[in-house]
């Protein structure tokens, strides 16, 4: 008895505390990302050689694309995330070392028109 | 008497001492650089006409504080109002940097071909040009560009050597080497993983077709079980482990040919900065 009402406490804090982590409100999608990061990555710590994590990249491609097309993009992300990707030349690095990798576009443009204005 | 009334019109003729302000924004403080511009064209009536450099200078300002709009909105302004040829080409040159940072690059590419034109300075005219070529180039069209880039390079004068160096990196963006995203997709979707082979990434494709072939296995086997909630499930996961590795075979190529594109424009890059840095 005293373990199972130990057990709901635990969920309601982890729950609440998922709640109160996201800003917007949050979907069960938002939900169920927010607790892995609690249970999981704050736990075990960061492994994620990506910028965003994948978790966040997961989020985000379920909230964005839906839940069908999400869930692809996010599998299709979790596959790649492994040790190989750090020795990949196709990848970007961002400044925290982290490789650059956001749902949309991943092409960083560089500007050159800043450099030559005459003033 | 007529000693200090010709005191005070020297001293209401005098230009605007910015030379805290160009202080300033020589060391890149550029929000402090706007206050100090933006009082000097206070105490000049705001005629930003009449102190060109100074209004240009706090444009950029604000280019560099991130507020776009009302940069763009002054440099608009310079350049239909302002009647130095030189002056409203720098105003053009404004304009285009702005365009280029947003992303609407033909945009960008018209106007730095504008300020081309303009200017009357072949140094300016020329790194104008060079700019407007490397739009096209950043475009896809290599070989005008590059065609733009040697026609400058002839003209001589200090952007000669620099444009002939360009000319030569952007033809070269011809014959970068590709990948088709649609048959890369075909391609995992026939054999899961292949795709991303076909772009280099062969640690991802066996990881694709391994996860693909597991699911699918584990799949077939609860089917063959008749365990109806296993199969729905992992039917469920299977397609969407299949789908995404469609999708990431496709994506591969993408970053791929993106890859290539961004190794070339980041020698571009290094020597327009070489060039920019260099004493004219």
């Amino acid at each position: 008895m005293i373990a199972r009402i130990s057990l709901t406490a635990v969920l309601l804090a982890v729950v609440s505390a998922g709640f109160a982590a996201d800003e917007q409100p949050a979907g069960p999608a938002d939900l169920l990302f927010t607790q892995y990061r609690i249970l999981f990555r704050d736990l075990l710590g960061r492994r994620c050689a990506f910028s965003p994590s994948c978790s966040h990249f997961g989020q985000q491609a379920v909230s964005g694309k839906g839940p069908l097309l999400g869930v692809m993009v996010a599998l299709d992300r979790w596959t790649r995330c492994n040790s190989s990707a750090l020795d990949e030349d196709d990848y970007v690095r961002g400044e925290s070392g982290l490789i650059s990798d956001p749902l949309d576009g991943f092409e960083e443009v560089t500007c050159w028109g800043r450099w030559l204005l005459p003033f | 008497m007529l000693g200090t009334l010709a005191a005070a019109v020297l001293i209401l003729l005098q230009p605007p001492n910015t030379s805290f302000a160009d202080y300033l924004y020589g060391r890149g403080e550029y929000e402090m650089a706007a206050g100090e511009y933006l009082r000097v064209l206070f105490q000049a009536n705001g005629d930003t006409l009449g102190l060109p450099e100074v209004s240009l200078r706090l444009a950029r300002c604000w280019q560099e504080m991130g507020r776009t709009e009302d940069a763009m909105e002054m440099y608009t302004f310079l350049a239909r109002g302002l009647t130095d040829p030189d002056l409203s080409g720098s105003a053009l040159m404004g304009q285009a940097s702005i365009l280029e940072e947003t992303g609407r690059t033909a945009l960008a590419a018209d106007f730095y071909s504008m300020a081309e034109d303009e200017f009357l300075q072949p140094d300016l005219r020329d790194g104008a040009g060079v700019m407007a070529g490397l739009m096209e180039a950043r475009l896809g069209r290599w070989i005008p560009a590059s065609d733009r880039l040697s026609h400058i390079s002839s003209r001589g004068g200090s952007w000669s050597a620099s444009a002939a160096r360009l000319s030569s990196v952007v033809a070269a963006g011809e014959d970068l080497p590709s990948r088709n995203p649609v048959l890369c997709g075909i391609s995992s979707a026939i054999l899961p993983g292949s795709g991303q082979m076909l772009c280099g990434h062969f640690t991802d494709g066996i990881i694709a077709l391994a996860v693909n072939g597991a699911v699918g296995f584990l799949f077939i086997s609860s089917l063959e079980e008749e365990n109806t909630t296993t199969s729905v499930l992992l039917g469920w996961l299977g397609l969407s482990f299949y789908g995404g590795n469609i999708y990431g075979g496709a994506r591969a190529a993408d970053r791929y040919n993106s890859a290539r594109r961004r190794e070339l424009l980041e020698t571009v890059s290094s020597i327009v900065m070489e060039q920019s840095s260099s004493p004219p």
